[in-house]
């Protein structure tokens, strides 16, 4: 019953980005697709043979980059809700009698919200995998289902299932960052927290690499693709930063169950 | 001896240096409308929030319904309903919290939602942020009733309520829930409410127990008894607080009212009147600002 209480709080907003994400969806299956030819102008990088499939690389990379931003606000968003805005809103007494352990209620609302930033994440990626399929279907896939990274042709599948992952794991921790942040503060003004947080991080590690050249943090973003194509040996790295979502989590967990009301 | 739903031993909350709670002693006996008094501040809602886990003992025990507080929470919160603040989840309807709170209790009645609902006339299609603070009080109880605890804890239920409403709850607390022999733990500092209702009463003060007695009792045992003389005993053991103004001394006594007094008479004093004490008289002696020398001060 809990799992329906962070469901009814968060569905428009899930509801309104899998709407956006509907109505991109169907300019990708249902729109024009026009592609210029081999040595034309916007054949990017990629002359030669594969020459073509290479604007679909470059699309692809492109949306690795820019999905951050639209994933990210939705994640922020949804880390808003949960126990923290509860908490803010002066209903813990009400919520912490009810007879369940604050784990509980931590556990339940973070993992609907992170269901639902994953479930936008892969539908998300899966547009943008349709529109690179049916770009690749107007060239006459010449690779047959395969875009070309450097010399390399990689399947589109791969390429995008790293793309997805990449996704999920940055709206994951931004995600996990808001939330725990919301929990902390007992507020959902918490999700100014997240974002100081964020910004804090990236501009510390700007003015540390201007001072210290050999100082640089670790990227917020998986190291999803090489020049060669996808980053295969990104395994342990992926699971590092899996059990980096999981820490604020259990934070929030640690800090509520000291809280006193 | 009656079994006891809660039980605190020198129960203390410090906040720094000041206890909020300060070695607290209580005891409610099942089935009892059991009186919290005291004035703002006097520790009530603490001791009813360590009893609900929303906050820690600094030290000391308490037990509900034979468990440990703070141990098995889980264990108390199944069969208790508490309600420490007035505020549930705003952005709900009263049918939403229904449907979210019914989850959680096994014993939930929906036919006791719908009873009370239109008794109580609490609109439930209306999200709870837009309700009245009557309604919203209103809303509590019955999400509180609804799940048919044993105990019941309520923190100042009647407070912000107009006499209708404030009539309503009380009628729907004594006779719907008390007489089923369920139990009844509320905190107040509306004496007349708690005289009507409670059958068993305990005032605090600073944190401290002053008083814990069956209402009863205090009606037919406690008296004032006012007496002219000199040189007359400052201290008893059934003496609760005694004051000496313009040569009348005034005594409170928990017992032997007419054996105490015919004592003052062997000593010289002249006995003006013996008096019968309401529950806010004997909450002014004790905790008021009325004209009298603590017992402590006097022994």
């Amino acid at each position: 019953m809990y799992l329906w209480k962070y469901w009814r709080e968060s569905r428009i907003a899930f509801l309104a980005g899998l709407l956006l994400v509907g109505i991109f969806l169907s300019f990708t299956v249902h729109g024009h697709v026009s592609v210029s030819g081999p040595g034309g102008a916007s054949d990017l990088r990629h002359p030669g043979a594969g020459g073509e499939v290479g604007q679909a690389t470059t699309l692809l990379l492109l949306f690795f980059y820019l999905q951050i931003a639209p994933l990210g606000f939705f994640a922020w968003l949804v880390g808003s809700f949960g126990v923290g805005r509860d908490l803010g809103e002066g209903a813990g007494s009400f919520l912490f009698t009810r007879p369940r352990k604050r784990a509980v209620f931590v556990w339940s609302d973070w993992g609907v919200g992170m269901a639902e930033v994953m479930l936008i994440c892969i539908f998300a990626n899966f547009s943008i995998w349709m529109m690179i399929h049916r770009i690749l279907l107007s060239m006459g896939d010449p690779l047959g289902g395969r875009v070309v990274f450097g010399d390399n042709a990689v399947p589109l599948s791969a390429a995008m299932s790293m793309s997805t992952a990449g996704g999920i794991l940055i709206a994951g921790l931004i995600f996990s960052v808001t939330y725990a942040s919301t929990v902390v503060v007992r507020h959902a003004r918490g999700v100014i927290l997240s974002i100081g947080l964020f910004v804090g991080y990236l501009v510390t590690g700007a003015i540390a690499h201007h001072f210290w050249e050999a100082v640089s943090f670790p990227s917020l973003t998986l190291h999803a693709f090489t020049p060669y194509g996808p980053n295969t040996g990104a395994g342990w790295e992926i699971a590092a930063r899996v059990l980096l979502l999981l820490i604020f989590p259990l934070l929030a967990q640690l800090s509520l169950e000291r809280a006193e009301l | 001896m009656s079994e006891l739903v809660v039980e605190t031993h020198a129960l203390t909350k410090r906040y720094g240096s000041l206890a909020a709670v300060d070695g607290l002693e209580m005891r409610v006996e099942r089935g009892s409308i059991y009186g919290f008094i005291g004035r703002n501040g006097a520790g009530k809602t603490t001791t009813l929030r360590m009893l609900a886990g929303l906050s820690k003992a600094t030290s000391g025990s308490a037990r509900v319904l034979g468990v440990d507080a703070g141990r098995d929470q889980i264990a108390i919160l199944e069969r208790t309903g508490f309600v420490i603040d007035t505020m549930l989840l705003p952005w709900m309807t009263g049918k939403d919290l229904v449907r979210f709170n019914s989850g959680f209790f096994p014993r939930w009645d929906h036919g006791l939602v719908r009873r009370y609902a239109e008794a109580l006339e609490i609109p439930m299609d209306r999200k709870f942020k837009k309700l009245s603070q009557g309604n919203k009080t209103k809303l509590c109880l019955l999400l509180a009733l609804a799940q048919n605890p044993e105990l019941l804890v309520l923190d100042e239920p009647t407070a912000g309520l107009d006499p209708v409403v404030t009539d309503q709850l009380l009628r729907v607390l004594v006779e719907d829930f008390a007489n089923d022999g369920r139990t009844i733990l509320m905190s107040s500092h509306h004496l007349s409410e708690v005289e009507r209702v409670a059958d068993w009463v305990g005032i605090v003060d600073k944190g401290k127990l002053l008083l814990e007695a069956r209402l009863d009792d205090i009606r037919s045992h406690y008296r004032r008894i006012r007496v002219v003389g000199e040189r007359l005993p400052l201290a008893s053991p059934e003496m609760l607080a005694a004051s000496s103004a313009e040569g009348v001394t005034e005594y409170v006594v928990s017992a032997g009212a007419e054996a105490f007094a015919a004592s003052l008479s062997r000593q010289g004093g002249t006995v003006l009147e013996v008096l019968p004490l309401n529950l806010s008289e004997i909450f002014l002696v004790l905790v008021g600002k009325e004209n009298h020398v603590p017992v402590e001060v006097l022994a």
